[in-house]
């Protein structure tokens, strides 16, 4: 800075120098008029350069030097002619008026440039705050960019309730005058902070805390800084909007399933009742005058019902267990084979018509898991092969070893599934199909999945099968190795 | 009465069809909301027990087509105990609502009321209706309760006349507004107070009403079945 000043200086010098020079040439070639005009020339340049003061100055000396060495009589001060008046005269109107004009350009330049730094700087904040969309986001989109045109710090205070929180980092301030303090470290020689306050359309949501550059607190750096918390105040409201309508958006979708599901639990836990007091009152009534066939039929119902009530709250009770863990002293080392044998058995006396076809190793295939709950696990997924498909077919079975690992593949070769309901069928209540008579209360292959994955096995669906149809459930489970049978 | 049964459930259909056939009633029934519309366009029907969850529509959506095409009475059987369903299955034009599992008792004279009043709509106009302790006669607008006349202001007759033409029935809470204001959306509280004044005056004791009875969130149920005469 003090450099250019130095430089600038120098060069105005220079030019005096060489007026000089010349007005002397041309007093010395006997033309004065000549001379006083390059010596006016030399003056009104310093001032158009470098604005009134150095002007002045430059007249001022102009008019001693023009006085003392060139006019006549030479080398003494002294005004005895109009000629030497009149450039005295000249020179300082001159300088003055040129050094004005000059002074009163360049500051309207200067403001000009400010100013459109200034609204440059805006817009780039402006910018940035358009892609916070946290209010975290915030304050990380203005650091960015600071320090600059004279801040060198910024800091955001969200009030909530009686304290303020910092949105960068989520602490919370306990204290309503924290913000005010200053750290109390010695050596920390901070310029004085400013606050304002960030008012958004519903009141106060806080304050913000600039810290400035030294000596940079005039009046237009004032209404700078309160345009900018204008901007961060809609910023930061933005984001509360945000937040708010994802919350609300969140709670109804919440809403919706916590219905879906207690209508889903009402409708097959009432189904069975309804039938069962239905047909109970039926019997007991003696206005109805029914035939023995239908009174059979009404106690075949009640029966099938309670046997349904019985299997729901059995489906439930696994949903509880598989919600709450299952630990380790439940785990023993069971023969994969002998439960598929199981289930299988356990399925034909559920649906005598169900017919299998099978491939099974006749070795035992050990795996790590609760006999009941891998039985349970196995069933389901074959009651489900036998309603979505066993009609049309026997279910196929097909067990394998690889080198460290059991498949157990059940295939049915009924409609198969969709692709848009694939993603759903592990889901907790997901009916597959149209027809809800058929599936239960839509937690067998969920309860499957849920008992597999805690004996570290896996449960995978591929459907269609061949020519657009069947489902095929591939259960895969850790073989427990020899070394590991010694082991335990 | 043809009566169209609407549920998904096999066994309740198995059930409640010997049931019905046993009072002398046709039964058909249908397993979804395509069964159903078929059903609706195809039979003459006097009752639809439609059951709201259905697996391919919901259930509220066939209520016009019912009321519109087969102008059959419709009682809702719903297992989602839900204020809401119920008052909108109502609004809708759902003659009454059952929750399951329901007392066959309960929902055999549920049918006999619709029985009933199909009977007095096919009728001559009703002047008058009447029960073993209460008479309302519409042209003269008097109450008569146990050989007691009562006189009710114009706003609780009117109130009171819906309840006696839908006797045995519930009524809601929109209705009796529309009723009583001409608008469904009065303060529920003038309602409430219009219904304790009722009760204050036909009720033997209004803190435990036999007479009028209060469907919590849904609407009121005059408990009496009146006869219509001409």
């Amino acid at each position: 800075m003090n450099d250019q000043i130095m430089r600038r200086a120098a060069f105005d010098l220079l030019i005096f120098l060489a007026a000089v020079g010349g007005t002397y040439a041309a007093q010395q070639a006997d033309r004065p008029i000549t001379g006083v005009l390059i010596f006016l020339t030399g003056v009104i340049l310093i001032a158009f350069r470098s604005g009134l003061t150095s002007a002045l100055i430059a007249a001022v000396t102009a008019s001693c030097v023009y006085n003392f060495f060139l006019s006549e009589p030479a080398y003494r001060f002294g005004i005895t002619t109009v000629d030497e008046a009149v450039p005295l005269l000249a020179f300082n109107t001159a300088a003055i008026l040129a050094g004005a004009l000059v002074g009163r350009l360049r500051d309207s330049a200067l403001k000009a440039y400010n100013a459109q730094s200034e609204t440059a700087f805006l817009l780039t904040i402006s910018d940035r705050l358009q892609s916070a969309v946290r209010l975290r986001e915030v304050e990380e989109a203005i650091r960015g960019i600071i320090p600059r045109q004279g801040v060198n710090s910024v800091e955001i205070f969200l009030a909530k309730g009686n304290s303020y929180v910092r949105p960068s980092n989520d602490e919370i301030e306990l204290d309503k005058l924290d913000p005010f303090l200053e750290e109390a470290e010695p050596n920390h020689k901070a310029s004085k902070p400013v606050f304002l306050e960030l008012t958004g359309a519903r009141g106060t949501l806080g304050l913000v805390k600039f810290r400035l550059a030294d000596g940079a607190a005039d009046r237009s750096l004032m209404s700078n800084l309160k345009s900018i918390t204008a901007l961060l105040a809609l910023a930061i409201e933005r984001c509360l909007l945000l937040d708010e309508a994802a919350e609300a958006k969140a709670a109804t979708r919440s809403e919706l399933l916590k219905d879906a599901l207690l209508s889903s639990v009402s409708h097959d836990l009432r189904t069975p009742l309804t039938v069962i007091q239905a047909a109970a009152g039926a019997l007991q009534s003696g206005e109805l005058h029914l035939g023995e066939d239908d009174r059979r039929k009404f106690l075949g119902n009640i029966l099938d019902q309670c046997a349904r009530l019985d299997r729901y709250t059995s489906e439930l009770l696994d949903v509880g267990q598989i919600q709450s863990g299952i630990a380790e002293d439940q785990l023993e080392i069971v023969d994969f084979n002998e439960i598929v044998r199981l289930a299988m058995k356990h399925a034909k006396s559920v649906h005598p018509e169900l017919s299998f076809k099978r491939i099974m190793p006749p070795a035992p295939t050990l795996v790590r898991a609760n006999g009941a709950m891998l039985e349970q696990a196995v069933y389901n997924v074959i009651d489900n092969a036998q309603k979505f498909g066993g009609q049309n077919g026997p279910v196929m079975i097909d067990l394998s070893c690889s080198e460290d690992r059991v498949i157990l593949s059940v295939t049915d070769d009924g409609p198969g599934i969709c692709e848009h309901e694939r993603p759903h069928v592990f889901t907790r209540f997901f009916k597959g199909g149209e027809d809800s008579s058929k599936s239960g209360m839509g937690l067998g292959l969920f309860i499957a999945k849920g008992f597999i994955e805690a004996f570290s096995g896996t449960v995978a669906i591929e459907s269609p099968i061949d020519c657009g149809k069947g489902a095929r459930l591939i259960i895969e489970l850790p073989l427990v190795q020899s070394a590991d049978l010694a082991a335990a | 009465m043809n009566i169209l049964i609407i549920d998904d459930e096999p066994s309740i259909i198995e059930t409640l069809r010997p049931v019905l056939a046993s009072i002398g009633h046709e039964v058909i029934a249908a397993n979804d909301g395509a069964q159903a519309l078929r059903a609706i366009e195809s039979a003459a029907l006097d009752l639809v027990l439609l059951d709201l969850g259905l697996p391919d529509t919901d259930g509220c959506d066939l209520i016009a087509p019912i009321k519109m095409t087969a102008k059959s009475s419709l009682i809702v059987i719903s297992a989602r105990h839900l204020e809401k369903d119920k008052v909108r299955a109502l609004d809708l034009g759902a003659d009454d609502y059952v929750d399951k599992p329901f007392g066959l008792g309960e929902l055999l004279a549920r049918i006999r009321v619709i029985e009933r009043r199909r009977a007095e709509i096919t009728g001559s106009q009703v002047k008058r209706y009447a029960s073993d302790e209460l008479v309302v006669d519409l042209a003269t607008r008097e109450v008569i309760l146990m050989d007691e006349p009562i006189h009710l202001s114009p706003k609780e007759f009117a109130l009171f006349e819906l309840l006696v033409r839908n006797s045995g029935q519930v009524v809601t809470q929109r209705q009796m507004m529309i009723a009583g204001w001409a608008s469904p959306i009065v303060d529920g509280q003038y309602l409430r107070s219009y219904m304790a004044m009722l009760r204050e005056k036909l009720e033997a004791d209004p803190s435990d009403p036999e007479l009028i009875l209060t469907e919590p969130g849904v609407g009121y149920r005059l408990a009496r079945v009146l006869e219509p005469e001409a």
